[in-house]
């Protein structure tokens, strides 16, 4: 009778304290995805009214030349993929380094080298966007200060240096979590394990390839889908790197934020926004099984 | 033996070293741009002199009606936020409600999903109810859009506090209320903080919501709208932008150097359990 009713009791107040996390899940998440899918079967421009009913056509419209989504995905794809190769190299590098270091040593070195990645994008984007600047940007200033010619046309339309800058800004900014993540992993690793290695003569190499290598692989998968899961969605760094006329950098969210808010078209906006998140969960699986295979 | 082993960690060090040059460099050279004088500066950028102080004042002038709007916007949803995950985690990893599965597996969905699928929808709400380019737009979303990791993390931290303690409060006769606000909300406290930490961090570095609900022309654009304008397209205004720059940086740098404990243990509990 006592329990009952105190189960009774925690129900009730269970459920009034859950209201406003729950209106905000209804409101936030629930009712935009709904209604997503609903404007991607419409003609919305950008006032939803008079909508008509248009079935596929919006999905179908992106398989036709007319749209740039596929090429805008593709730009995506190479940007996730360099950029998680690095980001999980450097890091897992980084990591190492880290953990072979003690004490205080080691807790600066965490500190500083996570902290870009607290900083806000936007400005640490157009911080950037200084230094890459043709006439007086540091990079330039650096080169000519070792005796190099200067580059000038870094992130310029037409320059082959587009995507390197990128992806340069974007490592600068994320390695630390991947560095982190790496780092703690490292730290759980039984140290007699280690301890016993060093005592059979293995040199460090070896060490870190079987090793420390094979027991992180899990965290190599949680790392790997974090940058590419990133990459994928990314498109702030390149709508604040790049100026409005560059089109050669159009990643595929930043065509459909353009889809949406510039040609003002909701309805393909929408449909090719589920396209991608049902392209992002397959890749999420594929890569989440690959890794798991070679767990194993 | 000893000594090769020293030898490697003093190469160790210093390639460590190295790589925080260059990802330190960065912000030293902002920082030692802005307090220079543009033509001195370009001329010789590898000096560190304070000459123009007054970039300061100039950037100052520029930003501090979006410094306002950040700080406002971001310390009313933190609080609201925080309040929010706070009784839901209660509800969670206390009360152990009927549903409280269902529901956290609801929370949790949300964070996988493209910001693309709900900025649209949003959009159009918030124009129905004519909020677009006011705070508004920002506030409600930052309080009530579902903090999934946040209420995860508080849970679990929460039915963490030994039970005995709990019943203890209930056998003196405390209620729901009592133990909420009495035990369980005191011994939160550290949770309380990071999700608090997190969440203003990230309203205040948030960059596309504002940039759609908003715009760079509004009168309440916040931090990283205005971030936009200071990119150098004329050497009279290079070292007053990098001086912007720094303005822009300061509040979360003070904050990652008061709880960097915080960041730094959130960043990989958030990305183990994701």
């Amino acid at each position: 009778m006592e329990i009952s009713s105190l189960q009774r009791k925690s129900n009730f107040w269970g459920w009034i304290l859950s209201i406003p996390a729950a209106v905000g899940i209804l409101i936030f998440t629930v009712y935009p995805v709904v209604y997503s899918l609903y404007l991607s079967f419409t003609d919305c421009g950008y006032v939803p009214e008079n909508l008509t009913f248009v079935g596929l056509s919006n999905y179908k419209w992106i398989f036709t030349d007319h749209s740039l989504f596929f090429e805008s995905l593709g730009l995506s794809l190479t940007f996730t993929v360099l950029s998680t190769a690095i980001q999980t190299v450097l890091g897992f590098f980084l990591a190492y380094m880290l953990y072979s270091l003690k004490g205080k040593l080691q807790g600066f070195y965490r500190v500083i080298l996570y902290l870009p990645n607290i900083l806000p994008t936007a400005a640490a984007a157009v911080m950037w966007v200084n230094f890459f600047e043709p006439n007086y940007g540091m990079l330039d200033m650096l080169l000519q200060a070792i005796g190099m010619e200067p580059v000038r046309d870094w992130i310029s339309e037409g320059s082959d240096l587009q995507l390197f800058c990128v992806i340069l800004v974007n490592t600068w900014k994320h390695v630390g979590l991947t560095m982190l993540i790496y780092f703690v992993a490292m730290n759980a690793i039984n140290k007699e394990i280690l301890e016993s290695a060093q005592v059979d003569g293995a040199n460090r190499l070896a060490v870190v390839t079987r090793i420390i290598l094979p027991v992180t692989w899990y965290t190599t998968g949680i790392n790997v889908l974090l940058s590419m899961i990133g990459g994928l969605k990314s498109y702030d760094l390149f709508m604040l790197l790049f100026d409005k006329t560059t089109v050669s950098m159009n990643v595929v969210g930043l065509y459909i934020f353009n889809t949406a808010f510039t040609d003002q078209n909701y309805g393909r906006a929408t449909a090719m926004s589920i396209l991608l998140a049902i392209i992002i969960s397959i890749l999420i699986v594929i890569v989440n099984k690959v890794m798991k295979e070679k767990d194993e | 033996m000893k000594r090769k082993v020293s030898i490697s960690k003093i190469l160790l060090a210093i390639v460590l070293a190295v790589v925080t040059v260059a990802v330190l460099y960065p912000l030293v050279f902002t920082l030692s741009a802005s307090f220079a004088d543009p033509y001195e500066f370009s001329a010789n950028p590898f000096q560190f002199a304070i000459t123009n102080p007054e970039n300061y004042e100039y950037a100052w002038d520029e930003l501090k009606d979006s410094v306002w709007t950040s700080t406002v916007i971001a310390t009313v949803s933190v609080v609201g936020h925080v309040l929010i995950t706070c009784m839901v985690s209660y509800a969670i990893g206390v009360l152990n409600f009927k549903g409280s599965k269902l529901f956290s597996f609801f929370m949790l969905s949300g964070m996988f999903l493209t910001s693309e699928i709900t900025s649209i929808p949003k959009l159009i709400m918030f124009s129905k109810l004519e909020l677009v380019g006011t705070v508004w737009a920002l506030i409600i979303p930052y309080i009530f859009a579902p903090g999934g990791m946040a209420v995860i993390l508080m849970s679990n931290y929460m039915k963490r506090i030994p039970k005995e303690i709990k019943e203890a409060a209930i056998l003196d006769g405390a209620g729901f209320k009592d133990l909420f606000l009495r035990v369980v909300l005191p011994l939160s406290k550290p949770m309380l903080a990071f999700s608090a930490i997190q969440h203003f961090v990230g309203v205040w570095n948030d960059f596309l919501w504002p940039l759609i609900a908003v715009g760079v022309f509004s009168d309440f654009k916040t931090m990283p709208l205005a971030a936009m304008g200071l990119k150098s397209l004329d050497l009279s205004l290079y070292c007053i932008n990098f001086a912007g720059l720094v303005i822009m940086f300061v509040p979360t740098l003070l904050i990652y150097a008061f709880f960097s404990k915080y960041f730094l243990e959130g960043a990989t509990v958030g990305a183990l359990k994701g």
